[in-house]
């Protein structure tokens, strides 16, 4: 089960770009863009995780092999720009509510 | 003093939008003139920083920084990359002149053209962290700093389309254009990801050395290209540009032009250097010779029959990012096939990275002088304007430059860039050649459309008190129309300084890998 | 010679461009300036000729400009506007589908 990882990311990945594909309330595409990066984020901490290792602490470190850290502050940055995307399409969808009175994403104004 | 600030130029060309993006809350307790001053000087101190790094860099020298590193040549300490490392060579350096020089017109527009009361600081803010963003994503030389760049960049500009949020529209239009940046974002990290997973590197030098290009390594391209096809606004996925060009300030749908091109630096930058000729480049460079296809006879279709302003202009935007994609895809398509690209890859990759920066400038003049026309009557509808030339005739004047450089006439920058493209891409397959033309046509067609409409024809009773321009708005406009001309005029002098050593370094991937390993 | 553009099947020199373009000018005006230099403002000798009939003072607005290429293309443009719906969730659609028609290529172009 080495894989199971790497199968949950594919899934989560697939579930939250069908949910901006597929659903028609904004609030649920929102949704499905933060599931997918929290797909991408599991699938950047499972890779540098290595079979029975320890934190990649140097001070007082148990001699095993680490983990990898590079992935970790990779996912760091990820989690906090993830954030600041969420928050902005979020107060962007509570714009749109108050002009438009609805969440649907098929009551637009703007085509053609 | 300059030896200092040539060897960190590098990190500072990123740092300095930076550092004066955060520094903007506390100038703006000084006031409105301090925040306008503020962000036009930090702008135009990056500029100057550019434009000394391009010139060292365009002479043969490209620049490589380690950040945090004892010394910044200091790349490979243990055999193999490590740390953030910055490598500017001569394409990194040609857009990045072209996104400092554009920022410092936009904000110099802005100057008189934001009037709204009580955001101006936070327009100015994000207007750096655009710049910001767009330094750091053609200066940077590893995976990962480019995705983080990319969202800066995404964030900001959304945060920008939205910015009269007294109109549902705008809103609805960053709500669309935040959406479809940040899944092609994710796709970007996905695929940095599956590098990381496969070489342990994350470094676009270290890549590109160790590449195998098995299965994995396809789905990664694919990733890539997918995501920075969608930002530059490729068809099918070039729906978002109408609506986000056509609901922001007319300063920033101009800067926002150079983002995607940005962007299609990034797709660029992958499929040459990352990739190269070990790649099957020819598929990829069939795909996206056929995606600029499309996109160059959809977009400026769809751009007939508009009847809003911005609206129409930033269809224009996609087709013409349509003759880029097409320029630059022969080139890719004949990458591993020395005689032909020789005889006319150079010459379409030449052609693709000219109308770049041609693009940005007549894109930039013609959202300008929409902006003008709006700040001055206020309506964005052309069903409503008309007779604006006997009011408003340096606008006009300005228009009608800008109209004649994107359909290709002569003697303009967009003939110079259409011909070089017309004539390379006729000897990969004469039937590109002919629907670029034709696109030229409708091109034209569309722009007297908008000149006759709003400019033309006699003059309208409710139009009768309009004014000419503020200083600062033609002032920016007037020094875009002289580089308009100046490139029309000696085009050779831009291939041989500019295009050429851009093209000749996107080629020349070993050159790339041995800056940093 | 500066001046001159070189691409890869011809050259392009926009100061002889310019060169011709005044010399044609000096012609044209050469030209004009041997025609009546007397007549009157405003009167039938300066009015357009409309076969007779009354000029017409409106202007033509957008929507009704190139009426004509719009109703010999109305079927393309019908599709084209069709295809341009406004909604989200076809723009992220747009985006999946080119992305598997891209991987299709990609890995099965080698079989090709």
């Amino acid at each position: 089960m080495m894989d199971l990882p790497f199968i949950a990311v594919m899934i989560l990945i697939m579930l939250g770009i069908s949910a901006a594909v597929l659903k028609r309330n904004m609030i649920k595409i929102v949704m499905g863009v933060s599931i997918s990066a929290s797909g991408i984020n599991l699938l950047l901490v499972a890779l540098g995780y290595r079979e029975g290792g320890v934190a990649p602490i140097f001070t007082n470190a148990p001699a095993a092999q680490m983990v990898l850290p590079t992935p970790q502050a990779l996912t760091l940055t990820s989690i906090v720009i993830d954030l600041a995307v969420t928050a902005m399409m979020l107060s962007f969808v509570i714009l749109m509510y108050k002009h438009y009175g609805s969440t649907d994403s098929r009551k637009r104004r703007l085509s053609g | 003093m300059m030896a200092f600030l040539l060897q960190h130029a590098p990190p500072l060309v990123i740092a300095l939008p930076l550092v004066a993006a955060f520094a903007m809350p506390m100038v703006s307790r000084l006031g409105a003139r301090a925040v306008k001053a503020w962000a036009l000087l930090s702008l135009l101190a990056t500029e100057s920083l550019v434009l000394l790094l391009g010139r060292d860099v365009m002479s043969g020298n490209p620049h490589v920084y380690a950040l945090g590193a004892a010394i910044p040549s200091l790349t490979t300490p243990a055999g193999y990359p490590i740390r953030i490392i910055i490598e500017v060579d001569a394409m990194s350096a040609f857009m990045a002149m072209i996104c400092a020089s554009i920022s410092v017109l936009v904000c110099m527009y802005s100057l008189q053209y934001v009037r709204k009361k009580g955001g101006q600081d936070k327009y100015y803010t994000l207007l750096l962290l655009m710049t910001a963003g767009m330094m750091g994503l053609v200066c940077t030389g590893d995976l990962f700093s480019m995705f983080v760049f990319l969202e800066l960049l995404s964030v900001s500009s959304g945060a920008l389309i939205a910015f009269y949020a007294r109109r549902g529209e705008s809103s609805e239009a960053a709500f669309k254009f935040m959406v479809v940046s940040s899944i092609g974002a994710l796709m970007v990290l996905l695929a940095a990801g599956i590098f990381y997973g496969q070489y342990n590197m994350l470094n676009l030098a270290a890549i590109g050395g160790m590449l195998r290009f098995g299965f994995l390594d396809k789905v990664a391209l694919v990733l890539l290209v997918a995501a920075f096809a969608m930002k530059c606004g490729a068809v099918p996925m070039h729906m978002w540009v109408s609506d986000a060009y056509g609901e922001a300030p007319a300063p920033v749908s101009a800067f926002l032009v150079v983002a995607s091109q940005a962007s299609l630096y990034a797709l660029f930058r992958v499929c040459f250097t990352l990739f190269g000729v070990a790649a099957a480049t020819e598929i990829m460079g069939w795909a996206l010779v056929v995606l600029g296809m499309l996109t160059m006879f959809i977009g400026v279709t769809m751009a007939i029959p508009q009847k809003d302003i911005k609206r129409l202009m930033s269809y224009h935007a996609v087709s013409q990012t349509g003759y880029m994609l097409l320029g630059v895809g022969v080139c890719l398509a004949v990458l591993g096939n020395a005689a032909a690209l020789g005889s006319f890859g150079i010459t379409a990759m030449q052609g693709g990275l000219f109308h770049v920066v041609n693009h940005a400038m007549y894109k930039g003049l013609l959202f300008l002088a929409a902006g003008a026309i709006i700040y001055r009557t206020g309506t964005r509808d052309l069903n409503k304007l008309g007779g604006l030339a006997h009011r408003m005739p340096l606008t006009a004047i300005f228009f009608l430059i800008g109209a004649f450089s994107i359909s290709g006439l002569p003697p303009f920058n967009g003939f110079a860039s259409k011909l070089m493209i017309y004539e390379s891409v006729f000897r990969f397959n004469p039937l590109l050649s002919v629907i670029a033309m034709l696109t030229s046509i409708l091109t034209l067609a569309s722009f007297m459309k908008v000149f006759h409409s709003a400019f033309l024809g006699p003059e309208l009773p409710e139009y009768r008190g309009v004014r000419e321009m503020p200083p600062a708005m033609w002032i920016s406009m007037g020094i875009l129309a002289v580089f308009i001309m100046l490139f029309g005029i000696f085009p050779d002098l831009v291939v041989q300084y500019l295009v050429g050593p851009a093209s000749q370094a996107l080629l020349d991937r070993i050159g790339y890998l041995g800056g940093v390993l | 010679m500066t001046g001159v553009l070189m691409t890869g099947a011809g050259f392009w020199s926009p100061l002889v461009w310019l060169a011709a373009f005044l010399i044609v000018l000096a012609i044209v005006l050469l030209i004009r300036s041997t025609g009546r230099k007397k007549f009157r403002h405003g009167t039938d000798q300066t009015a357009a000729f409309f076969s007779g009939n009354e000029a017409p003072k409106t202007h033509v607005k957008a929507g009704n400009i190139y009426w004509g290429f719009f109703v010999t293309t109305g079927r393309y443009y019908r599709w084209l506007q069709r295809m341009h719906t406004g909604i989200i969730n076809d723009y992220v659609y747009g985006f999946v589908l080119i992305m598997v028609i891209l991987l299709a290529a990609v890995t099965m172009g080698g079989l090709l």
